[in-house]
């Protein structure tokens, strides 16, 4: 079925739409929970309250824009509501490890579950930030606003999210060659 | 060794199209938390169907209480007469021209004094030609033309029945007044409205009275009825001894025996039904709107502002208001409002607001900032277009006059906005999707009016209107109530 007609069929309610709209976009927007959420239970639990609400606010979408942009964003503020009201505190970092954040690919390759996983790991704010700016393209400003924080501090979150992730990659993919080595 | 690349790149890169399934959830969890529409659409059926109960049952009453004064306004002049038997027609007072009459017929009496023979001729010709009937006034039997010399010094009364809607009796009465000499003393029209059986009885004398063909019986009859008619008042003595009496005298004679008549064997009823003057009135006002929003518990907004500080506001609407007035007393009202309503939500937590623009569907524009440590309030105006239905009920009509108000309102929502006020900064966040797009209110109040001039008024009238449904699709309930002053000048015709 046509995407629109078929929200204009969710917009009136009709239970077999909505049921065909949520098979339709269920993996993507899971996978994009998993990216926001700690781990696959909590992911599990934001997509759906981020169906409920987009059923109960299709209403509201005017045919302007993306409608999977729509729905993501719903989702993706989902997540952020459910840990910007955790209390955070900030990590400290070596100095040595500040300015350098970039990775070789050959250490990146890694399963895509393995880099959720580190996605994952990381402190809830970090992570938002990390996903909202390098996966989801927005603007630190943006960012800023959706999480309420200065645009300072969330570039300074970023940067940290990727010290962090670069450590722990680079150590786990040191201490796996040391054990090639040891096992000859 | 690879190129180095930004380890959020990479990530990006690597994560691209990047889909699962989730193996938990399914569709069967999700349907059950979803809103029950079909429920709210039935509601919302009956409540239009209610709605429009209400205003025809209006309608009917209005409609009603206008054809009552239509029948009110018919029935004035008229006096009606419900003789219990055909016997009770000599009883008949000649100056009141109280005379029976058959259904669907008016008789017009004239009561008559002619001074000559000259007169007397006159009278007859005129009224034979005009099928009008002579009679006696003492005796209300029929006179002919050969026995007037007698009756010379007397006076007769001379009728004519005619159908009821040819009747006209101010028109055709003139022609026989220009040769009487005291003229016509009064006219008054009859009318039976139960007993049709007076009219179709030929053999009973009492319908001579009204009838056409009597009047060829009268002139061919005439010696005869003229010498019963003096035998019958010579038997009565006091008209013997005051033959030379006025007319007032015999009238007021015949007028007691009447009545004692009346007393003993007659059931006869008068009904003069109270004469009402059809009240047909028109108002037309135009007036400003004081409105304070009675902030209720909850928010327009957001579920999540649900337990914040929320307060009123006063804004001014305006509009127009139309009356209808079907009695003294009940006006039918309609009306246009531009109702505008403001109420601010105070001490929103920073941390809170992207929640809440979340909720709204709004991104906060991107050239302003808020700092953490600020505190904000949210101030959100709604501008609806209101039309109204309602009756008024008038209590006190004099220079100041007070009439109670009840009114229906139909609210669709022309626009609404958000205000973020912040210590450092204002600005307008954007438009709120969750409220309804229309509503209903009922309105209660009072009309305080006074008189400018004859047809200009002042008016005030505080209402204190609730709107019938949620204002806002938020799960918690929100029904704005508002009291509103409307202040005006109405035109009345």
């Amino acid at each position: 079925m046509d995407t629109r007609k078929l929200i204009k069929k969710c917009q009136k309610n009709n239970r077999k739409a909505q049921s065909e709209l949520f098979h339709l976009y269920r993996d993507t927007l899971f996978a994009l929970s998993l990216k926001y959420c700690k781990n696959y239970n909590e992911a599990e639990d934001n997509l759906q309250d981020s169906f409920i609400t987009i059923f109960k606010k299709i209403n509201q979408y005017n045919f302007k824009g993306s409608f999977e942009g729509w729905m993501k964003r719903i989702t993706i503020n989902k997540a952020i509501d459910k840990y910007k009201k955790t209390p955070f505190t900030d990590i400290n970092i070596n100095k040595e490890n500040i300015a350098d954040t970039e990775i070789d690919s050959e250490t990146l390759n890694l399963s895509l579950d393995e880099l959720l996983k580190y996605i994952q790991e990381l402190p809830d704010r970090y992570r938002l930030v990390f996903n909202l700016y390098e996966l989801d393209e927005y603007s630190h400003k943006e960012i800023a606003k959706m999480l309420h924080i200065s645009e300072g501090t969330s570039k300074s979150n970023l940067h940290r999210a990727k010290v962090i992730l670069k450590t722990k990659i680079t150590s786990n993919n040191n201490c796996l060659k040391k054990i090639a080595i040891s096992n000859g | 060794m690879a190129d180095p690349k930004d380890i959020g790149k990479a990530f990006k890169e690597k994560l691209k199209g990047f889909d699962q399934s989730p193996s938990n959830l399914s569709w069967e969890d999700i349907e059950p938390k979803l809103p029950k529409k079909e429920d709210d659409k039935l509601s919302y059926w009956a409540k239009v169907v209610g709605v429009l109960i209400f205003l025809l049952l209006l309608m009917l009453f209005a409609a009603d209480t206008y054809n009552s004064n239509i029948i009110t306004e018919n029935s004035t002049n008229t006096t009606i007469k419900i003789p219990a038997t055909l016997e009770n027609c000599d009883e008949i007072d000649p100056k009141n021209s109280k005379l029976q009459l058959p259904s669907n017929e008016i008789i017009t009496t004239v009561l008559v004094s002619p001074k000559s023979k000259s007169d007397i001729n006159d009278i007859y010709n005129s009224t034979t030609n005009n099928n009008w009937s002579i009679l006696d006034s003492k005796t209300n039997n029929g006179i002919g033309l050969s026995s007037n010399k007698n009756v010379s010094n007397s006076s007769f009364i001379i009728t004519r029945k005619m159908p009821l809607s040819t009747h006209r009796t101010s028109k055709q009465a003139p022609r026989v007044k220009n040769v009487m000499n005291k003229g016509v003393e009064e006219i008054k029209n009859t009318q039976n409205s139960t007993n049709s059986n007076a009219k179709t009885n030929p053999t009973n004398k009492k319908t001579s009275i009204s009838s056409t063909s009597i009047t060829n019986q009268i002139r061919n009859k005439s010696d005869k009825i003229l010498n019963n008619s003096r035998n019958r008042a010579s038997k009565n003595e006091k008209f013997k001894e005051n033959k030379d009496d006025s007319l007032t005298t015999l009238i007021a004679s015949k007028k007691n025996t009447s009545i004692n008549n009346r007393k003993n064997k007659d059931t006869l009823v008068y009904m003069t039904p109270i004469k009402k003057k059809p009240f047909q009135k028109f108002s037309i006002g135009v007036h400003v709107t004081p409105t304070y929003t009675i902030a209720p518990n909850g928010s327009l907004i957001s579920n999540h502002l649900a337990k914040n500080t929320n307060r009123g506001r006063i804004s001014l609407s305006y509009g127009v208001l139309f009356k209808t007035y079907y009695t003294e007393k009940i006006a039918l009202r309609v009306g246009y409002n531009r109702l505008k309503l403001s109420n601010k939500i105070n001490n929103v937590p920073t941390d809170q607001l992207p929640i809440i623009l979340n909720d709204l569907g709004i991104i906060l524009p991107a050239n302003n900032t808020i700092e953490n440590s600020e505190k904000i309030d949210l101030i959100q105006k709604t501008i609806y277009n209101e039309v109204l239905f309602g009756l008024q009920y008038q209590i006190l009509d004099n220079q100041i006059s007070t009439a109670l108000i009840g009114e229906l309102g139909f609210l669709f929502l022309d626009e609404n906005n958000i205000k973020i006020h912040t210590t450092s900064n204002n600005f307008k966040l954007g438009s709120n999707t969750n409220i309804l797009k229309t509503n209903f209110s009922i309105n209660i109040g009072a009309n305080l009016r006074y008189k400018l001039s004859k047809k200009i008024f002042f008016n005030v009238e505080p209402l204190l209107k609730y709107q019938l449904k949620n204002a806002s699709q938020n799960s918690e309930s929100y029904r704005p109530l508002y009291f509103t002053i409307q202040t005006g000048v109405s035109y009345e015709f």
